[in-house]
C-alpha cells in the first residue's frame, strides 16, 4: 500500500515534470520561431523600403536629367537665337530684352530644380564631390555659412551614396528653413568599420522628444537610415543648436 | 550709273577674293545629341565668314566616322550624351588625334566637370548658356593660342589643383583595399568592367570607381600600365594574374 502510494506519487511527479519540460521547450521553440519570423518580416520591410526608395530615386534622376539636358539645352538655344535679334525700334528692343531676361531666369531656375532632383556631380564623381558641389551652391544661394569636411569615402554603392546625399539635403533644408542658424557644419568621416555623417547647426534646436512626430522630412531621413542599416543620433539643445549623426557600417 | 554698278561688283569680288585668301576659315565640328541646340549653333556660326562647320554629329560614333574622312581644327563637344558621353569621347578622340582642339559645351557648371574635361585634354569649357560673342571669341582664341580660359575655368582649375579631394596623391599600392586588389586582379586578367561587376556582384559604376581609385593611387593612366605596375611592384604575382605574363 505504502509502496503503491509512493509509486503513484513518483509517476505523477514524473508526468508533471515531463509536462513542464515539454511546455518550456515548446515555448522556447515558439519564441525562436516568432523571432525568426519577425526578422524575416523586418528584412522584407527593409527590402520593400529599399526598392521603393530606389524606384523613387530612379524617377527623380530621370526627370532631373531630362529637365537639365533636354529642356536646358532647348532654352539655351532659344536664348542664343533671341540674342541674334536686333531691333532699331525701341519698343521691340524692350520686348526682346524681356524675353532674354525671362529665358536667363528660367535657365537658372531649371538648374536649381534639377540639382534638387538629380545630383549629376554625385553620379559622375561620387558622394564627396557631390556634397562639395551642393555646399558651394547653397553657400551662394543662402546667407548661412556652410562648412564641409570629408575623408575619401570608398566602398559605397550608388544607392547608398544617394541616400546619404538625400539625408544631408533634408537636414540642411531643415536647418535653413526652421532653425534660424547662421552656421551649418557638415562632416563625412570614414574609419575602418563605419562611415559617419554629421550635420551640426547653431540654430534654435528642438525638443528631441517631439522628433518622432516630424513631418515628411524626418520620415524620409528615417526611411533612408533604415535602408542604409545605419544608426542615427539626434542631439539638440533648445537655443543652442542641433547635431545629427548618422553612422553606417561598411563591409 | 553703269560704271558705278560695275565698280560695285568689282569691289565686291575683290573683297570676297581678299577674304578667301587672307583668312583661311577655321574648320569646325559639332557633336551634340540635342538637334535643336546643334542647329542653333550652326546657324549662329554661319553668320561668320571665318568659321566653316564641316561636321555635324549627334553621337560619338558618328563623329569618329566623320573624323576618319576629314578633320576639323576644333570640335565643339557636349559632355552629356547617351551611349558614349563627352568625357569618354574626348579621351577616344585625343588618343586618335592628339593635336585635336576640343571645346566642351555643356549645361553643367560644376567645377568637377570643368576640371575633369580640362584634365582630359579639352582646350576650353563653355556653358551652353553662352552668348554669341563669347562663343566666337572662344573659338578664335582656341584656334590662335590653343586654349581659352574664362574666369569660371580658372576657378575650377585652381580648386582642382589645390583641393585634396579632386587630386589624389600618388601612392605605392600598399594602401589598396582588399576589394581594390581583387578588382586589380580581374583587370590584369583582361576582364571588362561589366564582367568584373558580374563576378563580384557589384554595380558597374562601383567597378569604375575602383578602377579610377587604382589608377589614381598608382599614378598610372590605363589598364596596361596598371597591370605592368602591379607586376613590377610585386603587388600581384604572375600566378595571380593567370599566367598571362
Amino acid at each position: 500500500m505504502k509502496y503503491m502510494l509512493f509509486g503513484g506519487i513518483m509517476v505523477i511527479l514524473f508526468l508533471a515534470i515531463s509536462v513542464i519540460i515539454f511546455f518550456i521547450v515548446y515555448q522556447k521553440r515558439l519564441l525562436a520561431q516568432q523571432i525568426r519570423l519577425q526578422s524575416v518580416q523586418h528584412e522584407y520591410q527593409r527590402e520593400l523600403l529599399s526598392s521603393s526608395i530606389a524606384a523613387q530615386e530612379k524617377e527623380r534622376v530621370r526627370i532631373g536629367h531630362d529637365l537639365h539636358d533636354e529642356i536646358g539645352s532647348s532654352l539655351s538655344t532659344a536664348k542664343l537665337l533671341v540674342n541674334q535679334l536686333q531691333h532699331t525700334d525701341p519698343e521691340k528692343e524692350h520686348l526682346v530684352n524681356s524675353v532674354k531676361e525671362i529665358l536667363s531666369h528660367t535657365i537658372q531656375n531649371l538648374k536649381n530644380i534639377s540639382l534638387n532632383l538629380y545630383p549629376s556631380v554625385l553620379t559622375k564623381f561620387g558622394l564627396v564631390e557631390g556634397l562639395q558641389y551642393l555646399v558651394s551652391v547653397l553657400s551662394q544661394a543662402s546667407p548661412l555659412t556652410f562648412t564641409f569636411e570629408a575623408d575619401e569615402i570608398i566602398g559605397l554603392e550608388l544607392q547608398q551614396e544617394l541616400a546619404l546625399y538625400r539625408i544631408v539635403q533634408e537636414l540642411v533644408n531643415n536647418a535653413i528653413k526652421h532653425s534660424g542658424a547662421s552656421e551649418v557644419q557638415i562632416e563625412l568621416r570614414q574609419t575602418e568599420h563605419f562611415i559617419q555623417l554629421s550635420v551640426r547647426d547653431n540654430g534654435c534646436g528642438f525638443n528631441t522628444q517631439d522628433a518622432g512626430k516630424g513631418g515628411i522630412g524626418l520620415k524620409s531621413i528615417e526611411a533612408r537610415k533604415e535602408m542604409l542599416k545605419a544608426e542615427m543620433q539626434i542631439a539638440s539643445i533648445p537655443g543652442e543648436g542641433t547635431c545629427i549623426i548618422v553612422r553606417l557600417p561598411v563591409l | 550709273m553703269y560704271y558705278s554698278e560695275i565698280a560695285c561688283i568689282v569691289s565686291v569680288t575683290i573683297t570676297i577674293t581678299i577674304n578667301s585668301f587672307s583668312v583661311i576659315p577655321i574648320r569646325l565640328a559639332i557633336v551634340d545629341d540635342h538637334k535643336l541646340f546643334r542647329q542653333g549653333i550652326i546657324n549662329l556660326l554661319k553668320t561668320y565668314p571665318q568659321f566653316d562647320m564641316i561636321i555635324e554629329a549627334e553621337s560619338c560614333q558618328q563623329l569618329l566616322d566623320a573624323l576618319a574622312v576629314q578633320q576639323p581644327d576644333i570640335i565643339l563637344m557636349d559632355i552629356e550624351m547617351p551611349e558614349t558621353d563627352g568625357m569618354e569621347t574626348c579621351k577616344q578622340i585625343l588618343q586618335l588625334y592628339p593635336q585635336m582642339k576640343i571645346i566642351a559645351l555643356s549645361m553643367h557648371t560644376a567645377d568637377n566637370f570643368i576640371f575633369h574635361m580640362m584634365k582630359l585634354g579639352a582646350r576650353s569649357y563653355l556653358h551652353k548658356d553662352i552668348d554669341q560673342d563669347g562663343l566666337r571669341e572662344a573659338i578664335e582664341e582656341v584656334a590662335a593660342k590653343g586654349f581659352y580660359f574664362t574666369a569660371k575655368i580658372g576657378e575650377a582649375m585652381l580648386r582642382g589643383v589645390q583641393s585634396k579631394s579632386i587630386q589624389k596623391p600618388y601612392m605605392n599600392g600598399n594602401t589598396l583595399t582588399p576589394r581594390e586588389k581583387e578588382v586589380l586582379t580581374f583587370i590584369c586578367k583582361g576582364m571588362t568592367n561589366s564582367e568584373i561587376a558580374a563576378q563580384l556582384f557589384i554595380s558597374i559604376r562601383t567597378v569604375e570607381g575602383h578602377r579610377q581609385h587604382l589608377l589614381d593611387k598608382t599614378g598610372t593612366t590605363n589598364s596596361v600600365s596598371l597591370a605592368v605596375f602591379a607586376i613590377k611592384t610585386g603587388l600581384l604575382s604572375a600566378d595571380e594574374v593567370g599566367g598571362h605574363f
